[in-house]
Order: structure tokens, then C-alpha cells, then sequence
């Protein structure tokens, strides 16, 4: 994978629009607090790839697992990484909406057990 | 370096508009190197400005890609090209802005700044002052309270809890405050006359 000299100003700023899938990975990286290279080799790909897979838009829900397995074999990675890693954020985002409406207190002890469980190798 | 046909510039943004989740990638990829060029040659700026510039113009393009109207026959790239010399002469008038402020603000600090020869001899006065003050043989208590008077205090009740005088009665500690203070200002004048009779 070809590697330009704005590339990694192209994911660092594309990091910050919502809608591409660098935001996803910027908000991952700051949850377990890895760095680039870290979440890359996570992914077991390059930092290029992963600045490439960053200017990609965000899986439609509608179409989640063929937009994620059109990314993961158009740059060449296993799906199941760029899998885990939307989950964690989805789950996440999932409590942070359920934290702040009335839900019983069990199931969300429930929710985050399962995503706890999740992170376990 | 080649650059797509019309014709997969138009297949690239019906991909956007399907929001093809690659699609994005692909803009940065066969455009970005075609805008950055054109806005480094026709506005004359920095490798970094043509590039942050031309990044602006796609992730302009990406959240709004309705503004692309294919109809008026313009190339994609030519219209990214156009949002990023916009953000080009954006950035330079920023520039511009900033630099006259910082100039204004040096101007301001060097016309209302002391030379450093002013501010030498203050602070030899200041030493002299200090010195001099010493030989009054002041004791603690009138040294703090010729102190406060020289910045300016002039609260009764404050020039009182510097002398102790806090706890005694409002009219007795006003008289106190009053003959305290007087005494110190009128050594401080014998002492000045005595210096200057000794300088001449």
C-alpha cells in the first residue's frame, strides 16, 4: 500500500469528522489508550493501511458487515479485527445513550460484563 | 501522474453519493495529488498550505457532495481545486491578520516599554532608597507601617492592625493610626533634609 506524504494528515484530520471511519478508530484508540501503531498492529496491518481504512466512511448500519468486509479486502486485512474494534465502540456508545435514560440497573451490569468479557483475550 | 477520465470521476462520485464506504478513500487517492499540484502552482504557497488546503476541500466535499452539480459539465477535480484555493486565500488572509496583529502588539510593547538604560538607573534609585530607609533605624513596626504609606494605604483600619491598634476603641485607634503615622513621615522628612544637607 502506497504511502504519500499527506496521508497521515489526510487520517489525523479525518479523524475528526464523525462520519469517516478514522473518527471510530480515533475513539478506540483513546479508550485503550494505544497508540497508531499499536491499533495497527492490532489490526495486523501496516500504520499506511490503517490511514487508508481512516478515510473510509463509516459502515452504514443497514449494510454493517458488507461495508466492513469491503474495506477489510480492499486494503487486504482480516475483518474480524476491524469487527471487534466497531463493536467495542458500538457497545460503548450503546451505554453511554443507556446511561443517560432510566434503564434498570441490572441489565446494563448485564451489557458491560458481556463487553468486559469481550476485551479478555 | 495520471489523473481519472470524466468518466471515472463521474463513476467516483455517484459512489459518494451511494455512500460506497470506500468511496471516500478512493477521492483522497485519485484526486488529492491533481488538487494540491494546481493550488501550489496557481496560488503560489507552501507544499503544507496546497496539502492542508486540498484536504479541506475534500472533506468539504465529502459532507455535503449534493454541492457537486455534474449537470454544469465541471470536473470534480476542477471543483475541488476551486474550494481549495478558497481555503488557500482563507488561510493567507489568517496569516495576514495574525501577523499584523503580533506587529501592532510589538509596536505597542516597544513605544510603551522602558529602555533598559531608564530601567538600570530605577533600579540603583530603588537600592539608594532602600539603603537610606535602613539608616533611619526605623524599628519593625514603623518600617511595615512607612511602608503601606508609601504604596498609598490610607485605610484608617488597616494602617491600625499593621500598628496593633485593631482591638482599642474607633476614636482612640484613629488617634493612635494618626500620631503613629505622623511621626514616621515627619522622621522621614528630618531624615531627607539631613541626607540632602550631607549630599551638598
Amino acid at each position: 500500500m502506497m504511502n504519500p506524504d499527506w496521508l497521515e494528515t489526510a487520517a489525523e484530520r479525518g479523524a475528526r469528522v464523525p462520519e469517516l471511519l478514522g473518527s471510530m478508530f480515533a475513539w478506540y484508540r483513546d479508550l485503550e489508550d494505544l497508540s497508531v501503531q499499536a491499533l495497527a498492529e492490532q489490526l495486523g496491518c501496516t500504520e499506511a493501511t490503517l490511514h487508508w481504512m481512516s478515510l473510509c466512511r463509516r459502515p452504514r448500519s443497514e449494510a454493517f458487515a458488507a461495508d466492513v468486509l469491503q474495506i477489510a479486502e480492499r486494503f487486504g486485512v482480516d475483518p474480524s479485527g476491524i469487527f471487534q474494534v466497531l463493536r467495542h465502540i458500538e457497545v460503548t456508545e450503546a451505554l453511554i445513550t443507556q446511561s443517560n435514560s432510566p434503564v434498570e440497573p441490572g441489565a446494563r451490569a448485564l451489557q458491560l460484563a458481556a463487553r468486559d468479557h469481550e476485551k479478555k483475550p | 501522474m495520471s489523473f481519472p477520465s470524466r468518466e471515472e470521476e463521474r463513476r467516483l462520485h455517484e459512489r459518494i453519493l451511494e455512500r460506497d464506504p470506500v468511496a471516500p478513500a478512493d477521492v483522497f487517492r485519485l484526486l488529492i495529488p491533481y488538487v494540491m499540484k494546481t493550488v501550489r502552482m496557481e496560488m503560489h504557497c507552501s507544499q503544507e498550505d496546497a496539502r492542508d488546503s486540498a484536504i479541506d476541500a475534500i472533506l468539504i466535499y465529502l459532507n455535503e457532495p449534493e454541492r457537486y452539480d455534474r449537470q454544469k459539465k465541471t470536473l470534480l477535480r476542477s471543483f475541488l481545486t476551486h474550494i481549495a484555493k478558497m481555503r488557500s486565500v482563507d488561510r493567507y488572509r489568517s496569516w495576514e491578520r495574525r501577523v499584523l496583529r503580533e506587529q501592532k502588539y510589538a509596536e505597542e510593547f516597544e513605544l510603551g516599554g522602558r529602555s533598559p538604560k531608564e530601567v538600570m538607573e530605577e533600579t540603583v534609585e530603588a537600592r539608594r532608597a532602600i539603603e537610606k530607609f535602613e539608616q533611619m533605624n526605623l524599628d519593625d513596626r514603623d518600617q511595615e507601617l512607612l511602608h503601606h504609606v508609601l504604596l498609598g494605604e490610607g485605610s484608617t483600619e488597616k494602617l491600625a492592625q499593621v500598628l496593633g491598634h485593631e482591638s482599642l476603641p474607633k476614636d482612640e485607634r484613629q488617634q493612635m493610626v494618626k500620631r503613629d503615622r505622623d511621626r514616621v513621615l515627619k522622621s522621614l522628612r528630618r531624615f531627607g533634609r539631613e541626607d540632602s544637607h550631607d549630599e551638598s
